[in-house]
């Protein structure tokens, strides 16, 4: 299985090269026959890739120890199930998920738009192609020389040819990033998979995380395609819009689940630590969310075209320096720069030449980038638009600048400083608010120049709707400024998101009216008022149906509201003690009776569990029992804590096992109170619901219907 | 044996994926793009500005235009539609690629978007 794994990468690294130049070659000079074969290249290399990762997913199933990566990251006491995220643990493995994700996409392109009269597909497909090429020449070119190996060891002829031909002496060559690598000998267990990946997240968090990094890459490539063959209109805009959405769709679930896992495994009570790898996936996020606002104001205004050129390229950009940071292990020392050159350089070297190319391109367009209509008001949808991109934009350079301070700090100094949440807080929360102040202003002002009526008309409603919210949590005893404050702005967002609805249905109320009731109704008021309640819905399903972008970007702005309650709310709220008792001792934390009842340990297949047994009182009665947990899993000598979490609507309450006696005689546990967490992940439900709605093509007919009508007969207020 | 086996294996696959992939090449033929365009190929730039005019028109019934403006806006959409429907006439279809047309398209909302932002600027210079 192992070479049938490595042959089919071997092909594919030949496949991916001719694919670039057949796709760029068709499209240059605008044959059919060279388009075809790159087309027929795409399936080719999906075909092999999935014949590749087939091949691994086998071996790290039948744990084939003599398999080098298998032997990495898996044990024989490792479930079979975790055996799966074994596949992207290590570099290679993950590097191949990159390009099957890639050629699938691809391929998807490539079948959706096969017919598409327009020469921006084979450009895509040349750029796609050519990211393809650079992944699977990582994968299978990068090497070591293994001083611990002979040069006779080297037994695959592939490898043994390009060791004769590179010349390489003092040791043997040894693939770095090729999964398929065999070992000279086979080790009695593998050296098993971090308990962290342990855990049923793992096996969709990442996946998700690389279909939006991937998926992040058909914009760009449409990009660059207008750039190359001077299509620069809204075309390539709208061909991507529904990709876009897809690979933000994507990034936005990556990084919920990834909030969630830490949640529930890590054990340390919160969701986002502003960690590195955390960071890698949220700046791509930031940017490509400003990316599909702003791409809004090109199609309606055509403004933005230098501006949204710049975010696309940013955001994939971002993908790839996330996946740089989290694979290099760079951040965590600057020394792990050294320990892995040639990935380094490669990597970085890519990057550079993504940014150089696109800003060539950009640069070398601009007179055919520009804009179209101008900012009539500040005060307007436009304007609005761009504040909330420049916010999004400044968000990414502050997480940016976090995440590469410790590295900045050790290059410059010596010494390695970090920043950590407080600073991240500290800095964000004034963006954060403009952000969600923006969320709701966006959508209700006007386009071009908003009025006084206008004004007046829109937000005294949300505005007053807040004013009673901040009035109504204050009498109720909220006295923390800062949560008044951000809990205000979020009702005057909801109340916006709100209205929205209420006057979008009112005004497709009228036609649906016009349409049916009076068709099927015409009675006397009696039977009109249960029929207005249909009529409503009747409308509302109109209106979504019709206006699917419109009415799911604000349930995706719903799900942020309901995300950013749950933030603020634990963030303010939270409460969080530790308590040391003696078996049978009651003690207080965190608002609750702790009672010590029992402790155990016990074996499962790959970790040793110590167990311990508490009541939960609360106001002097009883609530439940739980068991907490600590568990040391011996393949990997890693000790692990892992909370419980009793979840209602209003709060979670996490328990851990911070520490024990070996004879369990004392223990110390930890109790937080996190109040509205589960909102946090209701939100980031209805953030993909959303999304989901926002995806959905709009009907048709509607519009093919009004090419036979006025203008304007449609909707009447 | 298993040498050879592999050998075999790898050989059969190489030469299905060349075939497969080369294909359009070794049958020859259809070399150049000679489609041409559809009389109705605007229909893309069309329907984006139809889905316009509806979005216009919703936020027209929710109060978020005044009846001004929204006559103003319809009336250049309907003028964009109508550049847009123009030159798509049959006798036109047979010296256009679809790429040009698509161009053509463009240039011709872009060129009425940037009329009208001189026309607004032309008298706000002459007042000066």
């Amino acid at each position: 299985m192992a070479d049938i794994g490595h042959y089919s990468l071997l092909l594919a690294f030949l496949v991916s090269w001719y694919t670039v130049y057949a796709a760029f070659r068709g499209a240059k000079k605008n044959t059919r026959d060279y388009i075809e074969s790159s087309y027929r290249g795409v399936w080719a290399l999906f075909g092999l890739f999935t014949l590749a990762s087939i091949a691994l997913i086998w071996l790290l199933a039948v744990r084939d120890l003599n398999v080098e990566y298998v032997a990495r990251y898996t044990s024989k006491r490792l479930p079979m199930a975790y055996a799966i995220p074994a596949f992207w643990a290590g570099n290679g493995g993950s590097l191949l998920l990159w390009v099957w994700i890639l050629t699938g996409f691809s391929s998807l392109l490539v079948w959706r738009h096969r017919r598409t009269d327009s020469r921006l597909v084979p450009y895509s497909v040349g750029v796609l192609m050519l990211i393809t090429a650079f992944f699977t020449s990582l994968i299978v070119l990068l090497y070591r020389v293994d001083p611990e190996m002979t040069t006779s060891m080297v037994h695959d002829p592939f490898y043994a040819l390009m060791q004769a031909i590179l010349g390489i002496s003092g040791g043997g060559l040894h693939p770095m990033t090729n999964p398929f690598w065999r070992l000279s000998f086979t080790p009695a267990d593998g050296m098993g998979l971090n308990p962290q990946l342990q855990n049923p997240a793992m096996l969709i968090h990442p996946p998700m995380l690389y279909l939006g990094y991937v998926g992040m890459a058909i914009p760009f490539a449409f990009a660059m395609a207008a750039l190359i063959s001077r299509q620069t209109g809204n075309r390539w805009l709208i061909l991507t819009r529904r990709w876009n959405l897809i690979a933000w769709l994507f990034l936005s679930l990556g990084n919920i689940l990834g909030a969630w896992w830490a949640y529930v495994t890590l054990g340390w009570g919160g969701y986002w630590g502003w960690d590195p790898v955390e960071n890698a996936a949220f700046l791509p996020w930031l940017v490509s969310t400003a990316f599909v606002h702003s791409a809004i104001i090109q199609e309606k205004r055509g403004m933005l075209k230098v501006w949204n050129m710049v975010l696309i390229v940013a955001t994939f950009a971002l993908t790839i320096f996330g996946t740089y940071l989290t694979r290099s292990g760079v951040i965590s020392s600057v020394h792990a720069f050294a320990r892995n050159e040639a990935f380094n350089v490669l990597f970085l070297a890519f990057f550079a030449a993504i940014i150089a190319a696109s800003l060539y391109l950009i640069i070398t367009r601009l007179d055919l980038l520009k804009s179209e209509s101008r900012l009539d008001s500040l005060f307007s949808r436009e304007a609005a638009f761009i504040y909330s991109n420049v916010v999004f934009v400044g968000v990414a350079f502050v997480v940016l600048f976090g995440t590469m301070y410790p590295l900045i700090s050790e290059l410059f100094t010596g010494v390695k400083s970090t920043v950590g949440p407080p600073w991240f807080n500290a800095v964000l929360w004034p963006l954060w608010a403009v952000l969600l102040l923006l969320i709701g202003i966006g959508p209700v002002i006007a386009w071009r120049r908003a009025g006084v009526n206008n004004i007046r008309r829109n937000f005294m409603q949300p505005v007053g709707f807040a004013i009673l919210a901040i009035i109504l949590m204050v009498t109720l005893g909220v006295r923390d400024g800062f949560a008044v404050g951000f809990l205000g702005v979020l009702a005057f967002v909801l109340a916006t998101i709100v209205q929205e609805f209420y006057r979008g249905t009112r005004a497709q109320m009228r036609v649906v009216r016009d349409r049916y009731l009076e068709q099927y109704l015409p009675g006397d008021d009696s039977e009109r008022k249960p029929a207005e309640a249909l009529v409503a819905a009747g409308a509302l399903k109109h209106l979504m149906s019709q206006q699917t972008r419109r009415y799911g970007a604000y349930i995706v702005h719903l799900g942020v509201v309901l995300i950013a309650i749950g933030i603020t709310a634990s963030g303010v709220y939270q409460q969080d003690q530790d308590i040391t008792l003696r078996r049978g001792q009651k003690g207080d934390a965190s608002g609750f009776s702790v009672v010590y009842r029992d402790f155990r340990t016990y074996h499962e297949v790959n970790r040793e569990v110590t167990s311990v047994t508490l009541e939960l009182w609360q106001d002097g009665e009883y609530w439940r029992s739980i068991d907490i947990v600590k568990e040391f899993y011996q393949a990997e000598k890693i000790r692990w804590t892992k909370p419980t979490i009793l979840s209602s609507a209003w709060r979670d309450v996490y328990v851990t096992l911070s520490a024990f006696d070996e004879t369990g005689t004392f223990i110390t546990v930890n109790v937080k109170v996190n109040p509205l967490v589960p909102w946090m992940w209701i939100g980031g439900l209805v953030l993909v619901l959303g999304t989901l709605i926002a995806l959905w093509p709009p009907s048709r007919q509607r519009i093919a219907s009004s090419e036979t009508r006025a203008p304007g007969a449609v909707v009447r207020a | 044996m298993e040498q050879v086996l592999i050998l075999i294996s790898v050989g059969l696959l190489t030469l299905v994926v060349g075939l497969y992939v080369l294909y359009p090449l070794m049958a020859g033929g259809d070399s150049s793009e000679p489609d041409t365009a559809d009389p109705v190929v605007f229909d893309f730039e069309r329907d984006q500005l139809l889905q316009e005019i509806h979005d216009l028109e919703l936020d027209h019934a929710m109060v978020k235009l005044s009846d001004e403006e929204y006559a103003e806006r319809l009336d250049a959409l309907r003028e964009e539609i109508d550049h847009v429907s123009a030159p798509a006439q049959p006798h036109q279809a047979e010296s256009l690629t679809p790429d040009s047309v698509r161009s053509r398209a463009e240039e011709l909302v872009r060129a009425a978007r940037l009329r009208k932002i001189s026309s607004r600027e032309s008298p706000a210079k002459e007042s000066s």
